[in-house]
């Protein structure tokens, strides 16, 4: 895929997931149920719009979409979010069943679930990208 | 790592980007390259070494407890 088409399918599906998104906040009533789009649009403004838009500039420029380097940091942060996300899961599932501390139906556990793993996705992302040596 | 990155494209007038925009790889890759903090792939190494006119040996220098 030609770097330009991936960066106006990136931007694409950011875009459409914003308006989703934000659609499903304003046609739902209660607060409570806009906690959660609206949790997941913020780590999309936070991590993805700059993304999308450094990426437009950088190729754009005439630097490549993606190299070596990225490939290698995206892996790692992958594999890393992966491992994480496992104990963030069982966090969740502990807090709900046996501490009870929080009240989460099967939607919402689902949806704490994907929004943590979202977040630790983003920080392995940027913790293996400012490291440099990512093997 | 050491690298002589920094020295050889000075010698050959070139940038970060010009030579990022040469061997196909983002600038990040560059500076992190002339840091000694990231290793290249064989292909890279050799991509670079070709538009430096240099030998791989000659711009990559691992220390002995590296190996």
């Amino acid at each position: 895929m030609k770097d330009k088409t991936r960066v106006v399918l990136a931007g694409t599906i950011t875009a459409l997931v914003i308006l989703g998104l934000l659609f499903f906040a304003i046609t739902k009533g209660k607060a409570s149920e806009i906690i959660l789009p609206g949790g997941i649009l913020v780590i999309i403004v936070i991590f993805m719009i700059p993304f999308v838009k450094r990426r437009y500039f950088d190729v754009k420029d005439g630097y490549p979409y993606e190299d070596e380097r990225t490939k290698r940091v995206m892996t790692n942060a992958a594999a890393k979010a992966y491992y994480i996300s496992l104990y963030w899961l069982l966090a969740i599932s502990f807090s709900v069943e046996v501490l009870e501390i929080i009240e989460l139906d099967v939607s919402g556990a689902i949806g704490t679930g994907i929004v943590g793993m979202a977040i630790i996705f983003g920080i392995c992302y940027g913790y293996y990208n400012r490291k440099g040596n990512v093997e | 790592m050491k690298t002589r990155i920094k020295e050889l494209r000075a010698r050959y007038d070139l940038t970060q980007e010009d030579l990022a925009k040469k061997v196909g790889v983002r600038r990040e890759t560059i500076v992190f390259l002339e840091k000694g903090k990231y290793n290249p792939s064989l292909k890279l190494a050799h991509d670079i070494a070709k538009v430096l006119k240099s030998r791989i040996d000659e711009i990559f220098i691992f220390e002995e407890d590296e190996n």
